[in-house]
């Protein structure tokens, strides 16, 4: 049976006025995209609706850069979907966040690279930090949830405390202490990022010790990196489950790089029905439910809690988007992550890091 | 990451609640019916719960006014076979609700003219 999805991530457009380091968007996207138009993204959500999707997340790229977010907002809310932007903050002026909280906004989910304005420029090359303090004033003020997010790396491990305090000075709902997955930028920039065991370790504890305090007012959510855990991450909740990726050029997806892995095909919304597309694509059923698993997978219990971790991370390091999931310290090409964890922490200063391209540059 | 989940009882602390203390969703949940099944949803950033029979029961009453006690005696007058078991179940849900954000508490205040 197919099975229900709960929640839409809506890629509205690849362009983004960041250049962050470990985007996990596909490191060639901005110069292919064709950006859907408004009336399919409304269709899109309403089908999404009727399929029993109950959440929406508008991301990017930077989402603020499509024009009619606020009509998609709306639409979503008229379809009784709870109503998330994902974003950089760095255009958002206060007016146009009243008019999409007017449309029905909920959640802002706002990112940052650090605790201060240095960090910003280092790993987003651009100085946006005061800009997303004011964005994070106005949420609260307008009564939006508020999300932070912050991806946790090796160069800025050493601010963490002081972005749980960032956090809770600003009063946020949720903090998202995210690990980097390395696909796209990020696996460019692996031999910078990858954290140390002591690092994660480090983390581990503020962060308990961060739940206790803040219990009931701000959420913290952290969980070992899978390069670390010796077990693969449970991503996306399996393949074409509960989560339903559509890209800025239509594609429906069942993660934000699932078009990167050779030989899948996918189908474009401007070419059926959600519903249709979701039950049959031939991409989506590719890695969909247990049949799929690996003999060593299937003989395992833990892969009902991680559904046999990430297809991306399989196909980019190993070339075979069937085998295990290096991560997983069962797989036969565990291996490659134990040695790109070890290289990586130790010869960190041969090559530069990496910018993502300006997307918002090319058109 | 996203969750969507059937809602579990947890031994969560209950001692601090007070019976006149009025209890009101948070700004961030948002109650609804459930599209497909028609059970009720409780909807926040990234999660879904959904309610069982009982959670939606105690969730409908939660509507600004009525106090902690009010809902208590409520249920235990539609439920009387299981009154002496429904105090216990309202704090623990209400103290798990809290614990998520999901539930805040405001003093009873006097009675506007």
């Amino acid at each position: 049976m197919t099975p229900r999805p709960y929640t839409l991530i809506a890629e509205l457009t690849y362009r983004c006025p960041l250049g962050c380091v470990y985007c996990s968007n596909p490191v060639d996207a901005a110069r292919h995209e064709r950006p859907l138009a408004a009336d399919v993204w409304k269709r899109v959500l309403a089908e999404a609706a009727a399929l029993g999707v109950l959440h929406v997340h508008f991301t990017g790229g930077e989402p603020l850069l499509y024009r009619e977010l606020e009509s998609l907002v709306a639409e979503a809310h008229d379809r009784g979907l709870y109503t998330n932007l994902i974003t950089s903050g760095v255009s958002l002026q206060r007016e146009r966040l009243e008019q999409l909280e007017r449309a029905g906004l909920e959640h802002l989910q706002l990112s940052v690279q650090g605790a201060t304005e240095s960090s910003s420029m280092r790993f987003a090359h651009r100085p946006a930090f005061a800009q997303k303090l004011r964005v994070a004033r106005w949420t609260k003020e307008l009564g939006l949830a508020l999300t932070l997010n912050a991806v946790l790396h090796r160069q800025n491990f050493d601010e963490l405390e002081a972005i749980v305090a960032l956090a809770e000075e600003l009063e946020a709902d949720r903090l998202e202490l995210a690990n980097v997955q390395y696909l796209g930028w990020a696996l460019e920039n692996r031999r910078h990022l990858m954290p140390t065991r002591e690092q994660i370790e480090h983390a581990r504890r503020v962060v308990n010790a961060a739940r206790r305090r803040l219990l009931g007012t701000t959420e913290l959510s952290f969980v070992l990196p899978d390069y670390h855990a010796g077990r693969p991450r449970a991503c996306m909740d399996g393949w074409a489950n509960r989560y339903i990726v559509v890209s800025p050029n239509g594609l429906v997806l069942p993660c934000h790089a699932a078009h990167t892995i050779a030989g899948l095909s996918f189908e474009n919304v401007q070419g059926g029905s959600l519903a249709t597309i979701w039950e049959r694509s031939s991409g989506l059923r590719a890695f969909r439910g247990e049949d799929w698993l690996p003999a060593t997978c299937r003989g395992c219990a833990l892969h009902k809690a991680d559904f046999g971790g990430c297809r991306c991370q399989a196909f980019h390091l190993t070339g075979d988007a069937h085998a295990m999931d290096p991560a997983c310290e069962l797989a036969p090409s565990h291996a490659l992550v134990q040695q790109a964890r070890a290289v990586d922490e130790q010869n960190a200063r041969v090559v530069p890091l990496r910018f993502r391209k300006l997307g918002h540059v090319a058109s | 990451m996203n969750s969507t989940s059937e809602f579990h009882w947890h031994d969560a602390s209950s001692t601090s609640l007070k019976l006149a203390s009025i209890p009101e969703l948070t700004r961030r949940a948002r109650l609804r019916e459930d599209a497909v099944g028609g059970r009720l949803v409780l909807l926040s950033p990234e999660r879904g719960l959904f309610l069982n029979e009982t959670a939606a029961e105690i969730l409908r009453l939660c509507d600004g006014y009525r106090s902690v006690e009010t809902i208590v005696h409520e249920l235990g007058a539609r439920h009387p076979e299981a009154a002496t078991q429904i105090q216990k179940d309202v704090f623990t849900f209400f103290a798990e609700l809290r614990s998520r954000g999901l539930l805040r508490f405001r003093r009873a205040t006097k009675e506007a003219s």
